[in-house]
């Protein structure tokens, strides 16, 4: 990809706060148009890492880039990046025409300019009939669309959003979060989106950056970042998993096999993945609709242990299940579709398969 | 009917309540209104009263009414026009209005300073601000006689920066009023400033550069606005007590100057002219309304018209 085509590249971003590192070398570029989620748990460094962009904190080491350009010289004033801030931080002494104008204001564009331009955009985000009030006298959902429409007037290269949906109830953030991938789609700004929700990430980005104490552990799409999670955080921040350790007994031609406290255990094992030797520590990730369970013992296939139903939790579509092996307890997560596994309860016995296709091999050590 | 006797009860429990309620709200208030109108009310009257009355041989005060009083302020005395009076109205305004300005000026970094330390210095800041309250006025005043004059050596340092001709004190003069005004009202506007200032929203700050706004900008548009009723109310409590101070401009001004507040003292005392010093008094107090009502009609006219 050449390099008009970069919104964002970040080269060895390093912040700490006194004994707090909360960036540590982290680099990754952003497509211009896309929508890309950072995502964690807080205090993960991903709000620094948005303020680094917008230029309200500095790095202490790295380089930053913004449309192909070093912004460690551009103040945040000048730099082409708006922010959507978590608590909105409307101007309480402004009406709501007045915000959305703020920024046009600062940069001296005509009045008449001005006008149509903040009428546009007021009736993009569907607030035409608010101009007048102050924050004050607004919902919390019209608060959110003020904040994005003072941002995206703006016409920015980046808009940054933090946490916007947080504040939110749960049904008025699913409509949002399809207004907002709606608008996104239609403005081909591009969007970085702070959130530590895993599901408005998945739903919403094209690619997310999963954070953990100010690294990024892995940046991908969602679907790989779910099916092909490279590290133990990943595959727990994501859903849940089935996490299983053992030590390398054998590899074989695209295959491996692993000594665990469930039994030796075979997975698909590529060469372009982790480097394997016979004695290693390795951890496998299984996530819970992959594993399925049956009352008959399956035949034909491999990994198939055998255990006891220790939970069963109905939930509508689909059935959770926990079941010991052994010492170890596995999750799985099956559709109700009408199939055998809905008559099993409580204590009954049942075969698991642990498909060696659905195994995924961790990068930990 | 259970229902029905229910509700009687609660109208007979509610007026109950209600007669308690004003009996609390007499004997809570009942002192406070009576202090005020024995201690404030009354005296006030008497003012207005007395201020309309004429002054005897022998400096009692008896009638006729007149409005002579009044028409001797503006300056028009027995032997025609005379501007002392409203000189030394607008003197004392212009000295109240140029504390308070000066007081701003000074106030506004000193509170952002204290503002920006550390929970435990900003304590000791705002103590350091008000200390100076413990020695008395006069001793202050006196110390700042002895600090500008001639041969001091804030003199001295004057003379080298060719500020002011050699053997020329600093005090007296209108400089010494203002150095001593401004250390004696200081406190009054860090006071309340800082009370707003260390409740100012950052994060609006923030969203205001992130939109584009540079440094004054943001200052004008996004803190002003925060820091504004701090900064009015300030104002006033310097502004107003500034205006009728006489020590001060008397001690380091060279007794030369004339102010509101020995003028009114000198008519009360040695003149010996009540209805005189009792109009210029009212005058005052009106101009003092007139300011306080004009802010709260600014006030009130909407939070988009602060400035």
């Amino acid at each position: 990809m050449d390099l008009a085509s970069w919104a964002i590249e970040a080269e060895g971003l390093e912040r700490r706060y006194g004994t707090v590192e909360a960036l540590r070398q982290v680099s990754f570029s952003i497509r211009k148009g896309e929508f890309f989620s950072l995502l964690g748990p807080s205090g993960c460094g991903k709000t620094t890492l948005l303020r680094l962009i917008a230029g309200l904190d500095l790095p202490d080491a790295g380089r930053l880039r913004i449309d192909g350009k070093d912004a460690g010289g551009i103040p945040a004033h000048k730099r082409p990046v708006n922010t959507v801030f978590q608590s909105y931080a409307l101007f309480p002494h402004l009406n709501i025409r007045q915000n959305i104008a703020f920024g046009l204001k600062m940069k001296g564009v005509p009045s008449a300019e001005t006008r149509s331009r903040v009428d546009r955009i007021m009736e993009v985000v569907a607030i035409e009939d608010l101009g007048d009030r102050y924050p004050a006298q607004i919902s919390g959902g019209q608060k959110q669309r003020v904040a994005l429409a003072r941002a995206i007037v703006n016409e920015p290269q980046v808009l940054l959003l933090d946490e916007p949906l947080g504040a939110l109830d749960l049904k008025l953030r699913r409509q949002l979060q399809d207004e907002l991938q709606g608008l996104q789609r239609r403005l081909g700004i591009t969007f970085i989106h702070v959130t530590h929700d895993q599901e408005e990430a998945l739903v919403m980005s094209d690619r997310i950056a999963v954070m953990n104490a100010g690294r990024i552990e892995q940046l991908d799409t969602g679907r790989q970042l779910y099916d092909q999670p490279r590290t133990r955080f990943v595959a727990q921040f994501l859903g849940t998993c089935n996490l299983i350790s053992g030590r390398v007994q054998g590899i074989g031609n695209g295959v491996a096999t692993v000594g665990t406290e469930l039994g030796a255990l075979t997975f698909i094992h590529l060469h372009n993945s982790k480097t394997l030797s016979i004695g290693g520590t390795v951890h496998l990730a299984l996530r819970p609709e992959k594993l399925h369970i049956s009352r008959e013992k399956p035949s034909g296939c491999g990994n198939v242990f055998s255990g006891v139903i220790q939970q069963v939790i109905y939930g509508g579509a689909s059935t959770q299940y926990q079941l010991d092996v052994g010492a170890i307890r596995l999750h799985a997560t099956l559709m109700n579709n009408g199939a055998a596994h809905q008559f099993l309860h409580e204590g009954d016995r049942a075969y698991c398969i642990l498909a060696e296709e659905s195994l995924v091999l961790l990068e930990d050590e | 009917m259970i229902t029905v006797r229910r509700d009687k009860a609660a109208q007979k429990n509610h007026v109950h309540s209600e007669r308690d309620d004003r009996l609390r709200s007499t004997l809570t208030s009942g002192p406070g209104l009576m202090w005020m109108l024995c201690f404030l009310f009354i005296p006030l009257l008497a003012v207005v009263a007395i201020s309309f009355m004429t002054r005897g041989e022998y400096g009692e005060i008896g009638l006729p009414l007149t409005l002579d009083n009044y028409r001797r302020l503006l300056g028009f005395g027995i032997l025609g026009f005379d501007p002392l009076y409203p000189a030394i109205l607008i003197r004392s305004l212009a000295l109240g209005l140029a504390t308070a300005s000066i007081c701003m000026v000074a106030a506004l970094p000193l509170c952002f300073f204290i503002g920006r330390l550390p929970l435990g210095w900003r304590t000791a800041g705002l103590i350091l601000i008000v200390i100076p309250f413990w020695t008395n006025l006069l001793i202050r005043t006196y110390a700042w006689q002895i600090l500008l004059s001639p041969g001091g050596w804030i003199c001295r340092l004057a003379e080298i920066f060719g500020w002011i001709s050699p053997g020329t004190g600093l005090y007296p003069g209108v400089f010494a009023i203002l150095v001593g005004m401004v250390c004696d009202f200081l406190p009054f506007m860090v006071l309340p400033l800082y009370a707003s200032v260390e409740k100012i929203d950052w994060c609006l700050a923030e969203a205001a550069v992130d939109l584009g706004a540079n440094g004054s900008q943001v200052f004008r548009h996004a803190i002003l606005p925060q820091i504004l009723p701090g900064l009015g109310a300030g104002c006033i409590l310097v502004f107003l007590p500034a205006t009728g101070q006489f020590v001060i401009p008397d001690l380091l001004g060279g007794a030369k100057t004339t102010m509101l507040g020995n003028l009114i003292q000198q008519q009360f005392g040695a003149g010996r002219d009540w209805p005189f010093g009792a109009a210029i008094s009212f005058v005052a107090l009106l101009l003092v309304m007139a300011g306080l009502w004009f802010r709260g009609a600014k006030q009130a006219g909407g939070e988009g018209g602060l400035l």
